[in-house]
């Protein structure tokens, strides 16, 4: 294994960013995924009580898994742009679709 | 599985921060979670007396249930009317209408006579069962925020600290996943609590998953609908509850309800073969319903025992049929089905004593997670250092988290065989069971945490677990011997369920005797650096550098 590669994959705890990051983003990121989700499925009886589990599943997720994110910094910017262009998306799509309130 | 070091470091750090503020509130509510899957076998044991009023036909209930809205027209604003034949009462409610649990708040009960006159009887009967229930729902912690407990919302919080403990633990596992997973040493304390809390975890994940998700949605439901609602879908149809709900009546003419047997004959009609054990009349809310619990063994239910049918209780018309058993329409049955996952409703007594022994072995998992915490940070003897056989004086940090770890745990274990014994002595004594089953449970739970607190985890673990197992065998000894006591007002074992608990209980108070008994001939040989050491620790080691463990 190269010194780079190693250096590339070495993850840096910055616990108070990473951590506020992770706090502050997961939550309307999850609700932008959800909202996609909901674009994917068919309409059907419950689907929003469905969609509503996907966000507690999504929250959770992104809750455990962001830590892998290299450091701080960059939990913020992968968290926030993901966040930024799944609400850009979600609300680009319902304009297109007509299904927007 | 190769996995980096950092990562490894990051989530080891996030496992032992994440897992020691949630591991003991989550002991508490496994605990008492296990015993919730007995709810009503409990309620009944905990009844002086099963059957105020015996069962009636069908037919009856239809000349029985004007008379009793004659007579208590707020009986109507939540009404259970039983049908199955074990139920203590044709019609019961609650004397003040209330949502949840509430304490003086007696049970009435009503039912014909001999002579085939309606008979209505309120008293502050023991609720068990829902206090078990309260308790699991709650860790214990008191206070209302809305319509929640401000429990169920430190829980849900818990519950999200949880899946972030399983994902970690499961990533710290990954590299050597199989040879950790075959191992169980008993060489150390620390390897053998290692090697359990590794077993345990990878044994139940799928259950431990399924748990904090529905956790977090049962505690974050309502705003999570709200943001949907108002940033997501805001046009979605069927969308929000509120536009299912038909435009309120005013006046609710009870003349007019339909009568039983009509209502359970529409149900059974639509309950996909499942029985229907008992209607809830709800005329409280802004929607009136009927709703009829379905019992359907053959199918996993939306609740905790059954599923559900709502109807208008005027017209008969189906307001909801989403929540009958092997029935749900559309998206329901993966809703049901993650309900389910929760309440183990999916498999009859098989399913419940599985869920009971994944219970305990949830909470198993939370203490050696917290013990484990204790081994790896605990000072240790470092040889030709200092003396041998004198006493290392074990950081602040450990010696408070030691006496928590059992302190909590022994209290919420010896506070519920407390709670479970004086159920058959207190009807006797108090008028208000509940109440002081309550106050019991607090008591006990705050002894024993300031015990633990005072004189530290190695010195009081052992007799606190003495104690617990005494008061369990007290249980059954009570059922049997207590009849025989004049005015004890103890009633005997009447039923198989009944005996089961007594002998569960039996069970456990030799397991913990036993397990007690162990845990003194270990604690009598711990070395002076053991967590569980029995003298005095007065010497400071000064000499020994402080450890500063990556915490």
């Amino acid at each position: 294994m190269t010194e780079r590669s190693r250096r590339t994959q070495r993850i840096e705890p910055d616990w108070w960013s990473k951590t506020l990051a992770i706090i502050l983003l997961s939550y309307p990121l999850a609700l932008a995924l959800a909202g996609l989700l909901e674009m994917l499925l068919p309409p059907g009886e419950s689907r929003i009580q469905l969609i509503m589990w996907s966000v507690a599943a999504f929250v959770l997720l992104l809750l455990a898994f962001s830590f892998l994110l290299r450091s701080g910094q960059r939990a913020w910017w992968v968290l926030g742009s993901a966040t930024l262009f799944g609400w850009t998306l979600l609300k680009g799509l319902q304009i297109l679709t007509g299904s927007a309130g | 599985m190769k996995i980096h070091g950092s990562v490894l470091k990051v989530y080891r750090d996030l496992h032992s921060w994440v897992g020691i503020c949630a591991g003991l509130l989550l002991f508490i509510c496994f605990v008492a979670g296990s015993l919730t899957m007995f709810e009503p076998e409990i309620n009944r044991w905990s009844q002086p007396q099963l059957q105020r009023f015996a069962p009636v036909d069908v037919a009856q209930y239809d000349v029985l249930l004007p008379q009793l809205l004659a007579q208590e027209p707020a009986a109507a604003a939540d009404l259970t009317i039983a049908l199955s034949s074990d139920a203590p009462a044709p019609f019961v409610w609650q004397q003040t209408p209330s949502r949840g649990f509430t304490l003086h708040n007696p049970q009435c009960f009503a039912g014909p006579d001999a002579g085939k006159l309606l008979q209505i009887r309120c008293e502050a009967t023991s609720q068990l069962g829902q206090l078990i229930d309260l308790l699991h729902r709650t860790a214990g912690i008191p206070g209302l925020a809305g319509h929640h407990y401000v429990g169920e919302i430190v829980m849900g919080v818990a519950a999200l600290l949880y899946f972030i403990a399983l994902v970690s633990g499961l990533i710290l596992l990954l590299p050597n996943l199989i040879r950790d997973f075959f191992t169980l040493r008993l060489d150390s304390a620390k390897k053998f609590w290692m090697d359990s809390h590794n077993l345990l975890g990878i044994t139940s994940l799928p259950f431990h998953i399924m748990i904090s998700l529905t956790v977090v949605v049962f505690a974050f439901h309502d705003p999570i609908y709200d943001q949907l609602e108002q940033w997501v879908a805001p046009s979605a149809p069927g969308s929000t509850v509120a536009a299912a709900v038909k435009p309120p009546r005013d006046s609710v003419d009870l003349a007019t309800l339909l009568p039983v047997s009509k209502l359970v004959q529409t149900a059974q009609q639509h309950a996909n073969g499942a029985s229907v054990t008992e209607l809830r009349l709800m005329l409280s809310g802004p929607r009136k319903t009927v709703r009829a619990a379905l019992d359907a063994p053959k199918h996993y239910s939306r609740g905790a025992r059954t599923g559900y049918l709502l109807l208008d209780p005027f017209s008969g018309k189906v307001q909801n049929a989403a929540m009958v058993p092997g029935a749900q329409p559309g998206y329901a049955a993966i809703v049901d089905l993650l309900f389910a996952s929760h309440f183990g409703s999916y498999g009859g007594y098989g399913v419940k004593w599985l869920y009971f022994l994944l219970g305990i072995s949830g909470a198993l998992l939370f203490y050696s997670g917290n013990l484990l915490w204790l081994e790896s940070r605990r000072s240790k003897q470092v040889r030709g250092y200092s003396a041998e056989g004198q006493p290392v004086r074990q950081p602040a940090k450990v010696v408070w988290l030691a006496a928590l770890t059992t302190g909590i745990s022994n209290g919420c274990l010896l506070g519920l065989a407390v709670v479970f014994l004086a159920t058959k002595w207190l009807p006797a004594l108090v008028n208000e069971v509940n109440s002081a089953l309550l106050t019991l449970y607090y008591l006990t739970f705050g002894i024993v945490l300031g015990w633990t607190l005072l004189q530290g985890a190695a010195k009081t673990a052992v007799p606190q677990l003495k104690l617990c197992a005494l008061l369990l065998f007290a249980v059954p000894l009570s059922s049997m011997l207590g009849p025989f006591l004049p005015g004890s007002g103890v009633w005997p074992t009447r039923e198989i369920a009944e005996a089961m608990l007594d002998l569960t209980a039996l069970l456990l108070s030799f397991l913990l005797f036993s397990g007690a008994t162990l845990l003194q001939r270990r604690f009598r040989n711990a070395a002076s650096d053991s967590i569980w050491y029995q003298g005095e620790r007065t010497l400071p080691d000064n000499n020994l550098p402080e450890r500063n463990p990556d915490c």
